[in-house]
């Protein structure tokens, strides 16, 4: 059929119609006592203020400051792909080992006169070494390149949101890497772009062993490094969150190249000068062994052998393989807050719990972050925090909040929270940050380095004739 | 339809005049008033077209991976009802090839069509998924949308080098004119309004020789360059664009 004889359903009964559709809960039942405040009676709506063509930032005041003594500010930017050339990306900023402002990854994602509109902080993640760097806790995924592997899970991962076409699908996601030799031999390949030996934030695989809280350890690891890491590789030695005494393995190193062709290979790990372009040029990578895994690279990977990096993310809910090209990005999490219009179950969980002002319950000081869709197709970045401190809500409380009507979303994902969260706007050549800082001792709190950023950016561009 | 199967029930407690009209409000809104045994006979896995409301008349199945861009076999505009017994969403449009409006359609869920305007579907991994096409697009090819978003006639062009263009150029002239665009190569991709890859367009005071599409980006075109594009070149580093 063409485009001639389209013919368009009326809006608002499609609008309705979605509406009801979404909200089952709400008008399934009668009110038969006095009915609860509602999200309506609590949070007042700003204006949806224009940051560019195709994205509105909107605020929400909480007006029942309730066991608090001050409202919070539930903000949304959204996105419109259909009506403007806008793009919803992520990005880690100059390195990915290294966290980093969300107003400096912005800043670094685009030429300044394509300063993207808007941004939050990304994925979990957790901090790396005493050289300050940080890994990512789940998939991490830039311009189809993977930093990360999936957390185990048990075999189904964990939740991630897949940014491609300016949309985050939200899912399990698992990935599988492996490292096949031009002989045909295999390795399973740990993770990517952290300190082999342990692993910070999750388990990474079946094999990994709880050392304690969420510290794991597997003494038998081959972990890639990827060209993006641009950081000092790990160094035996140089662990700040311990391994077992004497079991920092020194390891083995090997260098390959763009075609995946080994140009280097030694005894030791973080002998390869990684941010030097003349020596480590484009498209190299590095693997670094310990235990078993040092050991098959010695005795499998020898100068000029040709090796291949297999890289597979899967979509675990729906059971279909992701291809990862450069349209693809992925940001990390473990708590999927809506899914299909519903909330799930999710935690009662809060790193911040303190007593509230009517001196008997107990309230969550976290602050949030969330990326999602509304019921229109289009994407939101939310953030949950104090009008000028840290404040938000347990991970449950945070998804009942979200689950309001009013706010009309499908599908949202908790992103790293806390001292992490942020929100980033950039209009008419002004950047503004419209969270606190509240990371670091008080009174001097600062924003927080954070390892990605998930943001909307311009989807083309008029180049000047020249 | 879950949500008027529940009104239902709560209907009949408030009396049949009161039903009478919610029932009327519902199938003007597009949400079925059927029971759920009106759409028993949709197998699971299946997304199944009715020629009549309420899940009744002629049948036709869909499993996953058999989207339609367009009907065969006298279905085009003719879906009164639809059950989406897939775990994924249903998109349902009154345009071919997933242009015009959308519905999006949760997946266990059935609903009524007002007038049988539908004229392509997909299943979707998400609600989102449906107001966008992009996904259409093979790897390692520039895809051109007559819609927003990734969305109706999708032209995937095949580069062509030749001596108009040192770069890998598709030259489409006026048979296509882009709304939207994604570019899954692993260049950049620049768009020209002549068919050699030449032209400018002036919007005030500024002149523009090229748009520009980054690898891995899909954009909708806006103003002055939508509708206008008549060629494109891949390119390495966007100072080639010509």
């Amino acid at each position: 059929m063409t485009a001639a004889r389209r013919r368009p359903w009326p809006a608002v009964a499609a609008a309705f119609a979605a509406t009801l559709a979404l909200t089952s809960s709400a008008v399934a039942s009668p009110a038969t006592a006095e009915p609860p405040r509602t999200f309506a009676d609590n949070w007042a709506k700003g204006p949806a203020v224009p940051i560019a063509a195709g994205v509105t930032h909107t605020t929400w005041t909480e007006t029942t400051a309730d066991k608090r003594d001050a409202g919070r500010l539930l903000q949304i930017v959204e996105i419109d792909p259909s009506t403007a050339p806008v793009t919803l990306e992520s990005a880690f900023g100059s390195a990915d080992a290294l966290p980093e402002l969300v107003t400096d990854q912005l800043k670094a994602s685009a030429y300044t006169t394509r300063h993207p509109h808007a941004g939050v902080n990304g994925g979990l993640f957790r901090a790396e070494d005493p050289n300050g760097n940080a890994t990512h806790t789940g998939v991490a995924v830039t311009d189809g390149v993977l930093h990360s592997s999936s957390c185990w899970g048990g075999g189904e991962g964990t939740a991630g949101a897949v940014i491609q076409y300016g949309v985050p699908y939200i899912t399990k996601l698992l990935t599988t890497l492996t490292l096949t030799t031009g002989r045909g031999e295999t390795y399973t390949l740990d993770d990517i772009n952290r300190n082999p030996g342990r692993a910070r934030g999750c388990q990474r695989d079946a094999g990994d062993i709880k050392i304690t809280g969420s510290l794991f350890s597997d003494l038998d690891e081959i972990v890639l490094f990827t060209e993006d890491y641009a950081a000092q590789l790990p160094k035996p030695g140089s662990d700040s969150y311990k391994l077992p005494a004497g079991e920092d393995d020194t390891g083995y190193e090997v260098v390959i190249d763009a075609a995946g062709a080994v140009v280097d290979s030694h005894e030791g790990r973080g002998l390869v000068p990684v941010t030097d372009p003349e020596k480590f040029p484009a498209g190299h990578r590095v693997l670094q062994g310990i235990g078993k895994g040092a050991e098959w690279m010695r005795t499998h990977l020898a100068l000029d052998d040709r090796v291949t990096v297999n890289q597979k993310l899967t979509d675990t809910t729906l059971g279909r393989d992701i291809r990862l090209d450069s349209s693809v990005d992925v940001v990390g999490s473990f708590h999927h807050l809506l899914s299909n219009g519903r909330k799930n179950s999710v935690p009662h969980s809060c790193n911040g719990e303190v007593l509230g002002n009517d001196g008997k319950t107990m309230i969550c000081t976290d602050s949030r972050t969330a990326i999602g869709t509304t019921t229109a197709g289009r994407s939101v970045l939310i953030t949950l925090t104090g009008k000028s401190i840290e404040d938000g809500d347990y991970v449950d409380g945070f998804a009942t909040l979200l689950d309001a009507e009013p706010l009309g979303l499908v599908d949202a994902l908790n992103l790293d929270g806390g001292g992490s969260t942020t929100l980033v706007t950039h209009t008419a050549g002004t950047t503004t940050t419209h969270t606190p800082a509240t990371d670091g001792p008080a009174p001097n709190h600062v924003y927080r380095k954070v390892a990605d950023t998930v943001f909307t950016g311009h989807g083309g561009y008029g180049l000047t004739a020249r | 339809m879950i949500i008027c199967v529940n009104r239902q029930r709560t209907l009949r407690r408030w009396g049949l005049a009161l039903a009478a009209v919610l029932t009327l409000i519902c199938s003007a809104f597009l949400v079925s008033p059927a029971s759920a045994e009106a759409f028993d006979d949709c197998a699971s896995g299946r997304l199944c077209l009715y020629g009549a409301s309420g899940g009744a008349g002629e049948r036709r199945d869909f499993p996953l991976g058999n989207d339609r861009e367009t009907y065969d076999g006298g279905w085009d505009d003719r879906a009164l009802s639809a059950m989406n017994n897939t775990t994924h969403w249903a998109c349902f449009y009154t345009g071919g090839a997933y242009g015009g409006v959308v519905k999006a359609v949760q997946p266990g869920a059935a609903v009524e069509f007002p007038a049988a305007t539908t004229s392509s579907h997909k299943l979707a991994p998400s609600s989102a998924h449906c107001y966008t096409g992009y996904e259409r697009c093979p790897d390692n090819r520039v895809c051109t949308f007559a819609e927003a978003n990734g969305r109706g006639t999708m032209t995937a062009h095949l580069p062509a080098p030749g001596p108009a263009t040192p770069n890998y150029g598709s030259s489409y002239g006026t048979d296509v004119a882009p709304v939207s665009v994604v570019n899954r190569t692993r260049k950049h991709a620049c768009f020209y309004p002549q068919p050699g890859f030449t032209g400018t367009w002036t919007n005030g005071t500024e002149r523009y020789g090229a748009y520009v599409v980054l690898r891995g980006d899909s954009t909708t075109v806006p103003a002055p360059f939508t509708g206008t594009f008549r060629s494109h070149e891949l390119v390495q580093s966007t100072q080639e664009c010509q």
